[in-house]
């Protein structure tokens, strides 16, 4: 279980949630939340390119308020929702926040 | 969105004849005769050059008279258009030269003036970002900045767009020298990388100095300005990442040659925070804009986009 988001711990599930909600904001998608939901690469949905995934990188540190290990400074790596959220859950578990 | 300028489509130009010979006799030359040698033979080809490029230098001579100030003699605008061109030469003489293996080892100590800025930035650990613009001497000036203990990552177009390219050259000959080049600079990141920012990122989160050219044609994003007499289109992804990194941003400017290079580095430059993307563009791209034509309006015949030679 990671560290709460206003109070409420965050499971994988509300990890992915939320990635797949920073990702939407940052890119401006206008898109359903099931459609979104559905989403298991980010790249399936929009083609990120090289500032996009700087900004994405920047606005999920920021919601989860973590730095992000260097080797995940990676476009393919980044779009891997699986991956990114085990990541992120893992990094919460050892005492990041998000917020 | 960006938009090249269309491509020559003749099949071989004068200019893909000239990559030819640098890129296979003369580098290879390079390899077997001493430096002196390689110097003296550049000063035997610099007139054959001249004239094969006169159309490019009334063209850099014509930008150069609306970019300098009114009543600039035309005598001074025949010297530096003249200056222009023969750095082109001795720039390409240096590659050639510092593409042997220990030659970067073996240059005279560059004159740094502002070390102070870059070691005080370096210190804020928060990256530094070197901002300057297609001088001539840039490379030499990050070879001599690594020896110094300055390792720089240079972002660099691996396609640049020149018209003057047939299509024989853009094919073979271009990526070849892109090639060439990066044996030179060694320490870079293509713009056509989809990692690039990420690649700049990581370097300056990590306390790193990057080289960027402001006046860089390759951009998804741009801006158009006013520049040096003219209209001009500026990547704004710059701004982004000086903008999401928070690192300290500071002018460089680099002129001379292999036998003496100096390397001015400015104080920081104070950019006015923005929330939002666009608007950070809007209040400091004509700032990062204004300093570049200082830099290239100082010493105009060290910039080599007045035209592409």
């Amino acid at each position: 279980m990671g560290s709460p988001v206003g109070g409420t711990p965050l499971d994988a599930a509300g990890v992915s949630s939320l990635i797949r909600q920073v990702f939407a904001e940052t890119l401006e998608l206008q898109l359903p939340e099931d459609e979104l939901a559905g989403i298991h690469q980010l790249s399936e949905a929009v083609a990120m390119d090289s500032v996009a995934a700087l900004q994405f990188v920047v606005a999920l540190e920021q919601r989860f308020s973590i730095r992000l290990d260097e080797d995940w400074l990676d476009l393919d790596r980044l779009s891997d929702i699986e991956a990114l959220t085990a990541y992120i859950s893992g990094r919460l578990a050892s005492g990041g926040t998000a917020g | 969105m960006h938009v090249r300028a269309p491509d020559n489509q003749s099949l071989f130009t004068t200019k893909d004849l000239l990559w030819m010979l640098y890129l296979f006799p003369l580098r290879l030359l390079a390899l077997a005769i001493p430096p002196s040698g390689l110097y003296t033979l550049g000063r035997l080809l610099a007139p054959p050059f001249r004239l094969t490029v006169r159309t490019q230098r009334q063209r850099a001579r014509a930008w150069m008279r609306e970019a300098l100030p009114a009543g600039t003699p035309p005598e001074a605008l025949d010297q530096a258009a003249n200056q222009f061109v023969d750095r082109a030469v001795l720039r390409a003489l240096d590659d050639l030269h510092l593409s042997r293996p220990t030659a970067a080892d073996r240059l005279p100590a560059p004159e740094i003036e502002g070390r102070e800025h870059l070691d005080e930035a370096l210190a804020a650990g928060r990256g530094v970002l070197l901002v300057s613009g297609h001088f001539y001497a840039n490379r030499l000036a990050k070879l001599q900045l690594r020896r110094e203990g300055y390792p720089v990552m240079s972002v660099r177009n691996a396609r640049p767009p020149d018209r003057w390219m047939g299509r024989l050259g853009r094919s073979l000959l271009q990526p070849r020298y892109i090639q060439f080049l990066h044996g030179v600079i060694r320490d870079e990141v293509h713009t056509q990388d989809p990692q690039c920012t990420l690649k700049i990122f990581q370097r300056l989160r990590s306390g790193g100095i990057v080289n960027v050219h402001i006046d860089a044609a390759f951009a998804s994003h741009r801006q158009e300005l006013p520049f040096l007499g003219r209209k001009r289109r500026f990547g704004t992804g710059l701004l982004e990442i000086i903008r999401l990194s928070g690192c300290t941003v500071l002018p460089m400017e680099c002129h001379g040659n292999q036998r003496h290079v100096r390397i001015r580095f400015g104080a920081p430059i104070g950019f006015t925070p923005s929330a939002g993307r666009q608007e950070f563009v809007d209040n400091n791209l004509p700032l990062l804009k204004r300093r570049l034509e200082e830099m290239i309006l100082t010493r105009p015949e060290e910039w080599e986009l007045w035209v592409r030679l």
